[in-house]
């Protein structure tokens, strides 16, 4: 072999010398935006404890995640490099796939190089959609769905094979997470409803442990709650929040489906008997999805009405949470996602609604109340404020009450359930061919 | 010459025997020897033989995995599928394949268990295929050999560092000067260059040895990781990077050699690509921006044993562009066995 | 140099457990999507070879586009795919004469010779007459077949007695007898076709007739509609030509027809507005024509090849009234009203439809395009296992 001191060579990495297995990990890694990223990174440190542990980021993000992580155990490599040191025999590799164009990359890898893949989206059409986009191979697609054991109807697919339109209910039923099951050594869901809605996507693929692919169902963490601010009280003011007011609060982006229209007619409602009453959106306004200031707007036309924020970092949310007497965590239709906000809002402290539908239910707290999409979710909306409104609670309860949800979530803290993600690693390695 | 030089030559010497099985087999198919047969080549990891494969159609048999699609040219075509067959998966159709063989070139793997490459070896004799095993001295694969050893049905040649066991019908043929005959690697260049079927120089260092400068089109190395990769390369016929600036590239032999390579429709400088051969990153001894493009010039090491002969790049995201790909428009290699 | 080649191997198969045998199939025509009659014709074939559980691979000739859709596509569908850019230069000589030679591309004679090196077929099929020199890179251990789509010897004849332009390839007799002879079987889509080049001399024809799966069954139409009929044509001279006569002849009835008349696909553009009839244009799903029709029509005035549109309404449960020149290859088994021309199926129509429901008479017709359905499909297997057998004998 050509000596280090040769011109033109320059040695990896040594390999582990400890016994720890080699991991790689393939995930949307920060400096991204990405939730996916947000959540790889909780658990690295122990990854990193118990594995040889190598992140391996996109083609061109590898530099700016390395400078993320400096003096970290663990390294970042490109694709390139991963690619090269393949076959590793003793190597497992981890997935960790979202409904995102950030995730397209992996699919280069994940058939090839069969890994542990951490499901947090159960329908992955949209990503399939973009990573077709991004290669300039559209008129694939159509052969991709087929493959899932879905055929999309002539009237919607162009001659040459791609999508000429693509109705929602695609996105519902067309799940294409069949071949990711079959290349698949280990598979994580985060609820029952995405594990059962993945078994049908993956209808003829044996799955478990059993049949070398064990399934396991770990909730997605939540993180404990942010310390109280210092400027809480100029945050609320700043977006008109009294001491005596009775805040509504529907947090998060405001997309479509997030029955906007629902709470304004069961705010308005309400606030005819309950002066005190006020609600804020707080979040970044989607108006091609839904215009929700321009409908207040109409419904308000003195300027009294709802308030909508724009778009909040992390810590003024969590203000606007904590300060909240009753948050509308709503979504319709659900794409079986985990929602993030639920455990954030209930750890304000505050009561919160949310659907039954999806993975919403599984989220179990007291201060939850659930309620059913319909023609009557308007008046059960309208009923969780008055049922509010009839008994306030104290503020010493309130503090109770994070005490209680910050205690229930520890169960869920990325320390807490690491073990079972260490489980499911070991176990896939087990029963690897 | 000190050790570690002289392990170093040592290592070289086995790793060049393909240069030197290369140039053997694209003389036998050159003169006529293997007749309508086709050669075929047996291999657990992913390489190629482009002097053979200037001569004749090659079947390569697979015994493990692979990962990647590469491609052969089809002469006023798009590139085809390069026919590697996974004998695991398919294992009538190696069988098949191997009936219609008169050559078959075993590339002895590294590891210990070759027992699948040795029936399918053995197979190739039944069907009265010429074989000639190659490798290594120390791969781990030799012993599955044994039995066919044993009965007498191969023959060692001389291969300087590396060992090499051939049917009596090769054995003849090869020689006295075995596999490293310079005269026949000079004649058959000259050949071929006059043939026009592959733009191959070679220059004697001496009586044992020696330099080959190999052009080579880029399509014939091109390893496409995905299947819309594989399908635009058919399309396009060039030798295309993905959209994400990600490519590979099948290198024609395993010893250590030096590459040039011209990196075409680059947007930005390249000089920050990530170069990676096995667990080796490699920094380019020179880019050259021209008007054709970029050249990128490299110091190949070896390849390690038992790993995939592939070169894998990655270009900086600013030197893709949006609405195209990059490719690999030319490509030239130059070793010395030696 | 001693020789090391061996003997070329007949193209067997060792006893167990054994590779597939394998099929090349040659062609200019896009094979996906399938949805031209000759592409279907093709597909048919690929699917009969893989039911007779042969590999098939595709040497595409590509005069009909190629792009990276295609190539998935392909490769999904075939084991091996070599796509050849054509070349050739197709002159048309005076009189509209074309030659073989001018006509078949040499390019495709090292492609298909290394894919045999390669793969080394059982048997290879080529499409159109011009095709069949490739036949001759193969030794005679490869079964060799052409399928015709059509009679080229003269088809220029065809159109000047319609008194149109000639079209497309036509050839000598002689020529097209020398490419016959070339296959160990060559394929006739109809019956007549299958006669007349018997009757030239040729006895390796093979009538195999053009069938597609039923999807819908002959059933009573419900009364929610009112009795429509339909028209589905691409835009080519034969279906414009034929189009035009019969609604001149509708209309020179001087009274208008009480009943719907849909035409769809690309002759629709050829269509005259206010001519008594709806036109839908292109469909992207033929069982939306076929669904909104009870009665398809099929007023050919002549053509050459298979006459898709007279077999398509059967797999859609729709009877068909059809000239004779649009049932030919089939008048041995059609069970359903035939015409001498439009003048007769203009008669016809009146007279049935013209002052009723039409619903006794649509009872008739579909009970009769069942037992033709039927009976395309008796003819359609019996006509497989003929070229089985015949494939298994060879092979």
């Amino acid at each position: 072999m050509l000596s280090n001191a040769d011109p033109g060579v320059r040695p990896a990495p040594a390999m582990a010398a400890n016994g720890r297995r080699r991991l790689y990990v393939f995930s949307p890694l920060p400096p991204q935006r990405n939730g996916l990223a947000d959540y790889i990174v909780e658990y690295l440190p122990m990854l990193a404890q118990d594995f040889d542990l190598s992140l391996v980021a996109e083609v061109g993000r590898c530099g700016a995640a390395a400078a993320y992580f400096p003096g970290s155990p663990f390294e970042v490599l490109d694709e390139a490099a991963f690619l090269a040191r393949q076959p590793e025999r003793d190597a497992q590799v981890l997935y960790n796939v979202g409904n995102n164009g950030d995730c397209a990359y992996m699919l280069d890898h994940l058939h090839r190089f069969p890994g542990v893949v951490v499901v947090h989206d159960v329908s992955l059409f949209y990503m399939h959609q973009v990573a077709l986009q991004m290669e300039r191979s559209n008129g694939m697609f159509n052969q991709w769905v087929r493959d899932t054991g879905y055929e999309v109807p002539a009237d919607f697919v162009a001659r040459d094979g791609s999508l000429g339109r693509t109705p929602g209910l695609l996105y519902q039923e067309c799940l294409m997470v069949r071949r990711i099951a079959e290349s698949a050594r280990g598979l994580m869901l985060h609820s029952r409803y995405a594990e059962s809605r993945f078994r049908g996507g993956a209808f003829d693929i044996p799955l478990g442990a059993e049949n070398g692919r064990p399934l396991a169902r770990i909730p997605h963490f939540v993180l404990p709650p942010a310390p109280p601010a210092w400027d809480a009280y100029q945050v609320l003011q700043r977006f008109g929040i009294d001491t005596n007011d009775i805040l509504l609060l529907v947090p998060g982006f405001l997309t479509g489906n997030k029955m906007l229209y629902e709470v304004l007619v069961a705010f308005s409602r309400a606030c005819t008997s309950h002066p005190r009453l006020k609600l804020l959106f707080a979040g970044e306004e989607r108006a091609d999805e839904y215009a929700v200031s321009e409908r207040i707007r109409q419904l308000w036309p003195d300027g009294d009405g709802p308030k909508v924020t724009g778009y909040l970092d992390a810590r003024e949310l969590d203000i606007l949470l904590g300060r909240a007497d009753l948050s509308f965590v709503l979504r319709y239709p659900t794409y079986g996602e985990t929602s993030g906000i639920l455990p954030r809002a209930v750890m304000g402290g505050g009561r919160v609604v949310t659907v039954d539908i999806g993975s919403y239910p599984e989220f179990e707290s007291p201060l939850i109340d659930h309620v059913s999409i319909g023609a009557g979710l308007v008046d059960q909306l309208h009923a969780s404020i008055e049922s509010l409104c009839a008994s306030m609670p104290k503020a010493s309860d309130r503090a109770a009450r994070r005490q209680v949800e910050a205690q229930r979530a520890e169960s869920l803290s990325p320390r807490a359930l690491y073990p079972r993600i260490r489980a499911l690693l070991d176990a896939a390695r087990e029963v690897a061919p | 010459m000190n050790a570690p030089d002289a392990a170093f030559a040592a290592t070289k010497a086995a790793l060049i025997v393909d240069v030197w099985v290369d140039l053997f087999a694209a003389s036998l198919a050159r003169s006529g020897a293997l007749g309508n047969g086709l050669p075929v080549v047996l291999t657990d990891t992913l390489r190629v033989l482009p002097l053979l494969e200037s001569q004749s159609p090659i079947g390569w048999i697979h015994t493990s995995p692979r990962h990647y699609q590469d491609h052969v040219l089809v002469t006023h075509g798009q590139p085809a599928p390069r026919l590697r067959i996974d004998a695991a998966k398919h294992p009538a159709d190696a069988s098949q394949t191997l009936r219609r063989a008169s050559l078959c070139l075993v590339a002895v793997p590294e590891r210990d268990s070759a027992a699948a490459m040795a029936a399918l070896a053995a197979k190739a004799l039944q069907a009265r295929a010429s074989l000639l095993l190659f490798g290594t001295p120390q791969a781990g694969g030799w012993g599955a050999f044994d039995g066919l050893v044993r009965q007498g049905a191969l023959q060692p040649v001389e291969a300087g560092g590396a060992r090499v066991l051939a049917s009596a019908g090769l054995a003849g043929a090869l020689g006295d000067a075995g596999l490293h005959d310079v005269e026949r690697g000079v004649a058959l260049a000259a050949q071929m260059a006059r043939a026009r079927q592959a733009d191959i120089h070679v220059e004697r260092l001496d009586q044992a040895h020696l330099k080959l400068r190999l052009r080579i089109d880029p399509v014939l190395l091109v390893a496409a990781g995905s299947q819309t990769l594989a399908h635009h390369i058919v399309h396009e016929g060039r030798a295309l990077f993905n959209s994400r600036g990600l490519g590979a590239l099948l290198l024609p032999w395993g010893a250590p050699c030096q590459a040039r390579l011209l990196l075409r429709n680059v947007r930005a400088r390249i000089d920050g690509s990530q170069i990676a051969l096995g667990g080796q990153s490699l920094a380019p001894l020179a880019v050259d921006y021209t008007e054709h493009g970029a050249f990128l010039k490299l110091e190949l090491p070896a390849v390690a044993p038992g790993r995939d002969a592939l070169l894998h790049l990655s270009l900086p995201r600013d030197a893709v562009p949006n609405d195209g790909f990059c490719d690999i428009g030319a490509a030239e290699f130059t070793i010395e066995t030696a | 140099m001693m020789d090391l080649s061996t003997p070329t191997t007949p193209s067997t198969f060792a006893p167990s457990g054994l590779a597939a045998p394998r099929c090349l199939v040659v062609t200019f025509n896009r094979l996906v999507p399938a949805d031209q009659g000759n592409s279907r014709r093709i597909m048919q074939l690929v699917r009969l070879y893989k039911s007779q559980g042969y590999e098939v691979d595709l040497l595409y000739h590509n005069e009909e586009g190629f792009d990276p859709a295609l190539s998935h596509a392909l490769a999904a569908e075939f084991g091996r795919v070599n796509v050849v850019r054509s070349r050739a230069p197709k002159h048309i000589q005076p009189g509209h004469v074309c030659r073989i030679v001018d006509w078949y591309d040499r390019g495709l004679d090292a492609a298909a010779r290394d894919m045999h090196r390669l793969r080394g077929y059982n048997v290879v099929h080529v499409n159109y007459v011009w095709y069949s020199p490739l036949l001759e890179q193969f030794a005679s251990d490869v079964v060799k077949v052409l399928d015709t789509h059509d009679v080229f010897g003269e088809r220029r004849a065809k159109y000047t007695a319609a008194g149109m332009k000639p079209q497309w390839f036509s050839t000598s007799y002689a020529d097209e007898d020398v490419a016959l002879r070339r296959a160990d079987a060559a394929l006739a889509i109809q019956k007549e076709e299958a006669a007349e080049l018997a009757a030239r001399g040729h006895r390796n024809i093979l009538y195999l007739p053009y069938v597609e799966p039923a999807l819908r069954p002959f059933t009573a139409r419900g009364g929610d509609r009112p009795l429509t009929f339909g028209y589905l044509g691409s835009g080519n001279d034969w279906n414009i030509l034929s189009m035009a006569e019969f609604l001149s002849k509708m209309q020179a009835r001087g009274v208008p027809f009480p009943h719907p008349i849909v035409v769809a696909g690309g002759v629709c553009r050829h269509v005259r507005d206010g001519t008594g009839v709806i036109k839908l244009g292109f469909v992207q799903e033929l069982h939306t024509f076929y669904d909104a029709i009870d009665i398809a029509l099929n007023p050919m005035v002549g053509g050459t090849g298979l006459k898709i549109k007279t077999v398509e309404p059967l797999c859609y449960g729709k009877p068909v009234l059809t000239t004779l020149p649009g049932a030919q290859g089939l008048t041995h088994l059609w069970q359903m009203p035939m015409f001498d021309d439009n003048a007769a199926l203009t008669d016809y129509l009146f007279d049935r439809f013209g002052r009723t429901s039409g619903s006794s008479a649509l009872e008739e017709l579909t009970v009769s395009a069942a037992t033709t359905r039927q009976a395309l499909d008796a003819e359609y297997d019996g006509q497989v296992d003929r070229l089985a057998r015949w494939l298994a004998s060879r092979v």
